[in-house]
């Protein structure tokens, strides 16, 4: 548990909110227990927070928050938690595997157990229906009103009318991208695919055709099967950090020290560098850069710890390795923003003239990119791209 | 200088605030233009002003923060003509009249520095920052907000009438004694990629020299959306400024945990609200607009409560005409019973926590009705049907 509390305060005092002001709250915590609160002796019961997930990892690592009547948080856990807690009304929000808290409703009575389940229906995964792709004959069927115009490092191994799945071609020496033409418009994804994955689930990525109102739009997902990359994922949309933060945190060591999927870990650590934690886990970022140069976000996330670094000598390095990695194309839209922002603030006036270069290469992918999506989506449909381009 | 002084004027710890909000650019559109403004195609905006106004408005009644009292607002207005600011501040800026508060430059560049001296008094001030105007947005985490004098042909080509938003959140979230606890909030758009694409190779802009160490926290919130669609309410206010002064007056309030012990707004639950309310808002207009963060995303809190948020609840049965009437028992947290008013639907306000509605039914009536309501923000109206039988 990586957060901070006040101090335990010695002198608790009423709640404003509550209506019985022998109900006090004191702050303390319990760094196995992870209960954040302590009441005044009321008539208690049992509160027991189970989760069950297709991830065993994620099945133990997603946290939940405990709200009591007065809408205050009194605990956080893990999946088995169990704890005396008095009687009242209770909320438990959990942070899903998609990454969107999901919420249940318990009255704890005095002296009876109450149990709050989660637990991961086919219906809560965005794309139940992905695992039929794998079945069906490959690229029987496409998208209507899509086509793939190009593909690179990568090739599709399934399709029906509601998208595409992608597979890496290894080796892997760039990231892999697809353009696909959606009817007038024409999309340059980039694909989180996973050369390190023994089996093809492991290393798939779905591009599938959605429609939020009368334009189609193309998402990309991790595959079924990749499913702490897939939490990585749906944390990034939802923007529940806070929560997230324990479970991404080991959430991307795991994938990287077990070299399961270094693209979602370069997910991970990108997301960790927003909520300014990246600094504590700089070596398996640094190795993670060293041993995947073919995720230029790594390399991106390496150099941004190296920016603050007081000694000269590794800021130089810092840079130098900005400047390799900015000639590549990002797999991350957040990739992309972060190698921006190095190249425009970085912090010694060396290599201004390079800087500027590579900013003016990004800011090709910059301008048109969907900044919505997780992934790297640049629009280069022809007409709109350059004027005088042929359609 | 356009300086408020607040109630904490000269103590610390205590909040420094600095509003900007351009909505006239002279040398864009219009007679007074410029070869290089004109070569933007950007004409003068109608909201950002005005919306600028409504957060200082509500700097000025409504801030809460007692570990960090309301010490002073800079503001920095260029409304353009017609555009009617808030009430409260065309007051308070008629009492300083004489002082420069458009928003040039100069003016600004002046600001921040004072700004930027005050958050360093003490290292637990807070800093509110929220600046408006045409921007533009290369990625989700940089800003450029121009300012009123952007491309006026008596000074630099470039970005020199410009303010780096992302640079001088970049530069103040270092050591350096500066405030640990900062908020900003960037009211731009992102313009056409040929615009933006300009502005790329452009330099000048005003920003901050970044010190030594590190803030706590110093979110950046980012509107980002057509340029046209950031300020959709001619003559009202930005959509993303409406949604930040709901989530501030209450919608993105949490209950009390370990970070602040009274209802408040934290940046983390701020940064989930923008997003899905600014979408909504602008859903209304068939367009998206999204709210991006960036800086450095850790909790801080911007607002404090000194009471429970209330909520305005409706209870209606169906059906309608049950016969006999149900009753109703109301128990906040299932213990302490709650006086409901007699006849249904039953309109009834209540601080937000969670109730046990218990609905009896008598014969020939056999089916009651019982819910757990999760009475708070971000729904401060609530509606509930109770399905008897």
């Amino acid at each position: 548990m990586t957060q901070r509390l006040p101090e335990p305060q010695p002198k608790p005092r009423p709640h404003p909110g509550a209506s019985n002001p022998d109900e006090v709250l004191t702050w303390g915590w319990d760094n196995q227990d992870d209960e954040l609160l302590e009441w005044d002796p009321v008539p208690p019961g049992t509160l027991e927070v189970r989760v069950k997930t297709a991830s065993e990892f994620l099945s133990s690592q997603l946290r939940f928050e405990v709200t009591d009547g007065w809408q205050r948080v009194v605990a956080t856990g893990t999946s088995g938690w169990t704890r005396p807690i008095p009687s009242g009304l209770y909320s438990v929000a959990l942070l899903s595997p998609d990454g969107t808290r999901s919420t249940q409703m318990a009255e704890v009575q005095p002296g009876e157990p109450t149990t709050v389940s989660f637990t991961v229906p086919a219906a809560r995964d965005p794309y139940p229906d992905t695992t039929s792709y794998l079945l069906g004959p490959p690229a029987a069927a496409s998208p209507a009103h899509a086509r793939i115009v190009s593909l690179a490092g990568c090739e599709v191994t399934a399709a029906n009318e509601a998208g595409w799945v992608f597979h890496p071609i290894t080796p892997m020496i760039s990231v892999p991208t697809v353009t696909i033409e959606v009817e007038t418009s024409r999309w340059e994804l980039s694909l989180p695919l996973n050369p390190q994955s023994a089996g093809a689930a492991g290393a798939e990525c779905i591009v599938s055709l959605t429609w939020p109102g009368e334009t189609g739009r193309l998402r990309t997902d991790f595959g079924p099967e990749r499913r702490v990359a897939r939490f990585m994922a749906g944390v990034r949309r939802s923007r529940d950090f806070a929560l997230a933060e324990p479970t991404l945190d080991q959430a991307s060591e795991l994938l990287y020290w077990k070299y399961e999927d270094p693209p979602a870990a370069a997910l991970g650590g990108l997301i960790l560098h927003r909520l300014g934690v990246l600094p504590q886990r700089a070596p398996w970022v640094e190795n993670l850069a060293g041993a995947f140069p073919f995720i230029p976000d790594s390399q991106v996330l390496l150099a941004s710890l190296l920016r603050d670094d007081p000694d000269a000598e590794d800021r130089t390095r810092g840079l130098d390795i900005l400047l390799a990695a900015t000639t590549q194309r990002p797999l991350y839209t957040d990739g992309l923003a972060l190698a921006m922002e190095l190249l425009r603030y970085w912090p010694d006036d060396d290599s201004a003239q390079a800087r500027a270069e590579r900013l003016a290469m990004l800011a090709e992918f910059s301008v048109r990119a969907d900044w919505n999506a997780v992934t790297l989506s640049v629009d280069v449909t022809p007409a709109a791209y350059d004027p005088a381009a042929p359609a | 200088m356009a300086l408020i002084r607040g109630p904490a004027w000269g103590t610390t710890p205590a909040t420094h605030a600095l509003v900007v909000g351009v909505s006239r650019y002279p040398y864009l559109s219009g007679p007074g233009a410029s070869d290089f403004g004109a070569s933007f195609n950007l004409g003068d905006l109608t909201s950002a002003a005005r919306s600028a106004s409504e957060v200082v408005a509500w700097l000025l009644t409504e801030f809460r923060k007692p570990s960090a009292p309301l010490a002073s607002i800079r503001i920095l207005l260029s409304p353009a003509p017609g555009e009617e600011l808030h009430p409260l501040v065309q007051a308070r800026l008629a009492e300083m009249a004489g002082e420069p508060s458009g928003a040039t430059r100069g003016v600004v560049d002046n600001n921040l520095t004072q700004f930027d001296a005050a958050c360093r008094e003490d290292p637990d001030n807070f800093a509110f920052v929220y600046i408006a105007g045409h921007g533009v947005q290369l990625t989700n985490r940089t800003a450029v907000v121009l300012l009123e004098d952007f491309a006026d042909p008596a000074t630099r080509q470039d970005l020199g009438g410009a303010i780096d938003v992302a640079q001088c959140n970049f530069g103040m979230s270092g050591g350096g004694g500066y405030a640990r606890h900062q908020v900003w909030f960037c009211d731009s758009c992102r313009q056409v990629p040929e615009v933006a694409r300009r502005f790329e190779t452009l330099g000048g802009a005003i920003g901050v020299a970044k010190q030594v160490g590190e803030v706590d926290a110093s979110p950046l919130f980012l509107a980002t959306g057509a340029r046209e669609l950031a300020f959709a309410e001619l003559n009202g206010v930005s959509l993303f400024s409406r949604a930040l002064l709901q989530a501030v007056r209450g919608a993105a309030a949490s209950g009390p945990d370990p970070t602040c012990r009274d209802w408040y707004v934290g940046t983390n639950v701020l940064n989930k609200y923008l997003g899905r309310r600014v979408a909504e808002l602008t859903d209304v207009h068939g367009v998206s607009q999204s709210v991006e963060v960036a800086g450095k995303v850790r909790e801080s809190v911007v607002q404090e409560f000194a009471e429970v948020p209330q909520v305005d609840v409706t209870l209606t049965l169906a059906p309608e005409d049950a016969s006999p009437t149900p009753r109703i028992a109301l128990r906040r947290n299932a213990r302490e019973p709650v006086d409901v008013p007699e006849g249904w639907p039953v309109r009834i306000r209540l601080p937000a926590g969670k109730y046990l509605l218990d609905v009896q039914v008598e014969p020939p009536l056999v089916r009651g009705f019982s819910e757990i309501l999760d009475l708070g923000p971000p729904d401060l109206e609530s509606v509930h049907r109770a399905e008897v039988g």
